[in-house]
């Protein structure tokens, strides 16, 4: 049975015989008769070499198809090879071969039957060159991780630890300061989280209406596909809201949906067991709505919940209950979990701004301290300059001079006392 | 304005106007297959090869030599063989074409009946044959190639030992350099065989000791403390002390060292073919010891590109700090010296 051309895995090769005049010019020479000189020898052996390894690829590529088709004859699936630049001509780097499979096979048949040099060579060489050095970007990702550490830079161990030390133990800038006052002063974007969002509809509700949207939208899109002309209904979530109120009204109709447990119970104690039929043990309040439809709905109480909020507001106020402040918000356990949540963000931010704090203090310090230790690098450094002028005046078995005397011994005092403030600093902090 | 219909319509698109040329005939591929590319259609860059150096007093003496003779026989006989092979090649150019023809058809039949498919099958185990014989003729020319150089490597060295003694200048050396490790051998193989020790990026054996004459890369102490990895041939191995000496191949340098064998690396004495043994190449990325160009020294660099042909060069960035991402640009470097990255451990 015959196979699709497009299962089959051979790649049925376009073979054949490297064009030598044009590839290879000492070759040639030497076939049409002209000799080779001895200078010419190693270029032949290359040409000769290049030769070869073409007929090589090309056996290559037999076996390949070979090796394929044995294995259909077999009975075998052979899954199509990827179409990758590197199994055509045996090539690791994809980039330039790649460009020269799109030239030659972009232009199919002319080139392969003209002689001359096809269009594209010219400019598959131009690319050619462009992409040698592209790559350059890419090696830097690979060149440091493998630091060296054999010749030529010698001890580099010891610059890479003072350099991994190095951002522990410089000095403090007055960027690091003003970078820790902003941290300091800027979470009042935090205030949003503080806010009880206030509560949104009920989820119930909510998807009930959106579920009635996408049906909505499935019935228009079927109705337009058969009958162009209906235009799309803009008052389509008004129509879902009307349904979902009809369905409302029938869920939490007050005359079968169940009342809140205060309401109950208070009802229950006010009305007389003996008025409620025998067999309403279960039924509780909800007989009532059965023997008079729409009484209760005509009492005008509201919903459920509301009419259990005003009782309760009710009772409380008359003294009956007791006001319990934190019952109604207990109840509700994603209101507590916020409150917990926001107070353990209080807790965290105030540690935060404390702790930083701190280290905005001892910044501040260290940058005194700094600047002390500048002052007395500068100090040092006069102190060793005087002491040059004293030494080489000596050397040229001269006394010094008064001035240069005088010069050293400020230096000297100065010196000291700068040492004193940095350790009288030093002390204060440790 | 209408031509009326497409006149190709319904039928896929031929060749109409191609005779039967020897030449290779169209592949009008639907566009859906894509066939495999293996002739090469652009020519092959030219090969620029740098000539070994030799000074006319040499090559004087060279011609002169009774040896010269030997060297015309070896020539003619290329000659001839070149001849044989360039016949064979030809020969084997209508098969192809038939093979090349068959593919078409099965291409725009758009599958591929079993009949066909053994039809291809034969013409392929033909077509191999075919290849086969042209490898042995090329093999046999390349063969002679070598004997000639042989002959005048022989008789460069009569020449010099005959009073022609000239220090190579360090402009002469580099070429010789570069000449050297152009004609390094390519390594071909058999069918499948794997690529040998010393071919392209193929470590040696454990116990392998260079040969007398060999290049090597040794690891030396200069005069400064430091070290480096320099470019020599091997003097002489000491088998009791395991010790090679080695000459630097800078003759400048006059030096003769004495190392044991951690601290030398032998070059490849063959390089191998991108196109048949991809693997006995470098990958790129790799990090290994390059000779930098126009010097004697080995240093440590990562490898950019590959050669994709049997005369390319790899493609290498050597490690840099005076550049600002620490890495010279792209510089060429010799199958020949490019070596492993060998790590010794100092100061035993």
């Amino acid at each position: 049975d015959p196979m699709d051309l497009k299962d089959c895995p051979l790649g049925l090769p376009v073979v054949g015989s490297l064009d030598h005049a044009r590839s290879l010019p000492r070759y040639t020479a030497l076939v049409n008769n002209e000799g080779v000189s001895m200078e010419e020898l190693d270029g032949l052996q290359l040409e000769l070499e290049l030769l070869l390894s073409s007929v090589l690829v090309r056996q290559m590529a037999f076996n390949n198809q070979l090796s394929i088709i044995y294995q259909l004859e077999k009975g075998k699936y052979v899954p199509k090879p990827a179409v990758s630049p590197g199994k055509k001509m045996k090539r690791e780097e994809g980039d330039r071969p790649s460009k020269k499979m799109k030239d030659s096979s972009g232009k199919s048949r002319e080139v392969l039957s003209s002689p001359g040099p096809p269009p594209g060579v010219k400019p598959s060489k131009v690319k050619c060159s462009v992409q040698k050095y592209e790559p350059v970007f890419d090696v830097p990702d690979l060149g440091p991780p493998e630091q060296p550490k054999p010749p030529p830079p010698k001890n580099d161990i010891t610059n890479r630890f003072w350099a991994y030390v190095e951002q522990y133990c410089q000095e403090i800038t007055v960027e690091d300061i003003k970078m820790l006052e902003d941290m300091i002063n800027s979470p009042s974007e935090d205030s949003d989280y503080f806010k009880t969002p206030p509560l949104g509809r009920h989820y119930t509700l909510r998807w009930a209406q959106e579920d009635l949207q996408d049906e909505q939208k499935e019935g228009m899109k079927l109705a337009e596909g058969k009958k162009k002309g209906i235009k799309g209904d803009p008052s389509n979530s008004d129509l879902s809201d009307k349904l979902l109120k009809e369905v409302d009204m029938n869920g939490c109709s007050d005359d079968v949906a169940p009342l809140g447990p205060l309401t109950q119970r208070l009802i229950a104690g006010l009305v007389e067991e003996n008025v409620l039929v025998s067999d309403i043990e279960n039924k509780g309040v909800d007989g009532l709505g059965h023997t008079r439809p729409g009484m209760i709905k005509s009492l005008g109480l509201g919903s459920a919940s509301s009419l259990e909020k005003r009782i309760k507001k009710e009772l409380q106020e008359q003294g009956v209950m007791e006001t319990d402040y934190g019952n109604e918000d207990d109840e509700d356990e994603i209101l507590s979990e916020l409150r917990r949540c926001q107070s353990e963000l209080r807790a965290v931010s105030a540690h935060n701004v404390t702790q930083l704090t701190r280290l905005l203090n001892l910044a501040r310090e260290s940058l005194v301290r700094h600047d002390l230790k500048k002052r007395l690098r500068d100090a040092d450094q006069k102190v060793v300059e005087a002491y040059r002028t004293i030494a080489a005046a000596r050397q040229k078995k001269k006394t010094p001079s008064k001035k240069d005397k005088d010069i050293a011994w400020k230096a000297l005092k100065d010196r000291e006392v700068i040492v004193r403030q940095l350790d009288l600093a030093s002390n204060n902090n440790c | 304005m209408g031509k009326g219909k497409d006149k190709n319509l319904g039928s896929p698109k031929r060749s109409v106007d191609s005779p039967k040329s020897p030449k290779m005939r169209g592949s009008e591929s639907s566009p859906s297959f894509r066939r495999d590319q293996v002739l090469r259609l652009d020519p092959l860059p030219p090969i620029s090869v740098t000539p070994y150096p030799l000074s006319t007093s040499t090559e004087m003496a060279m011609a002169m030599s009774s040896e010269a003779q030997a060297l015309q026989d070896r020539v003619k006989v290329l000659s001839d063989l070149v001849r044989e092979l360039q016949k064979a090649r030809d020969d084997n150019i209508p098969h192809m074409n038939s093979i090349n023809a068959l593919s078409d058809k099965i291409v725009n039949e758009e599958k591929l009946t079993v009949s066909n498919r053994t039809k291809l099958k034969m013409m392929y185990e033909k077509a191999v044959g075919d290849a086969e014989k042209e490898v042995a003729l090329v093999k046999k020319a390349l063969a002679t190639v070598y004997q000639i150089r042989n002959i005048r490597h022989e008789l460069r060295i009569q020449a010099k030992n005959s009073g022609n003694k000239e220090t190579i200048r360090r402009g002469a050396l580099m070429k010789m350099l570069l000449n050297c490790a152009q004609t390094l051998p390519l390594w071909i193989g058999n069918t499948g065989e794997k690529p040998p020790p010393l071919c392209g990026a193929v470590p040696p054996e454990q116990n392998y000791v260079a040969k007398v004459n060999d290049m090597v890369a040794c690891l030396v102490r200069g005069s400064e403390g430091e070290d480096n990895w320099i470019l020599a041939e091997v003097v002489s191995y000491n088998t009791t002390t395991n010790k090679y000496e080695v000459d630097d191949i800078d003759e400048e340098q006059k030096e003769r060292h004495t190392l044991s064998r951690r601290r030398v690396y032998p070059l490849p004495l063959m390089r191998a073919n991108p196109e048949v043994n991809p693997e006995a190449l470098y990958p790129k990325g790799s990090i290994v010891m390059a000779l930098y160009p126009q010097t004697t020294c080995f240093y440590k660099a990562v490898i950019n590109r590959l050669p994709t042909l049997t005369t390319e060069e790899y493609e290498v960035l050597f490690e840099d700090p005076t550049y600002a991402d620490g890495f010279s640009p792209p510089l060429m470097v010799a199958q020949r010296y490019v070596i492993q990255i060998k790590e010794v451990s100092k100061k035993k």
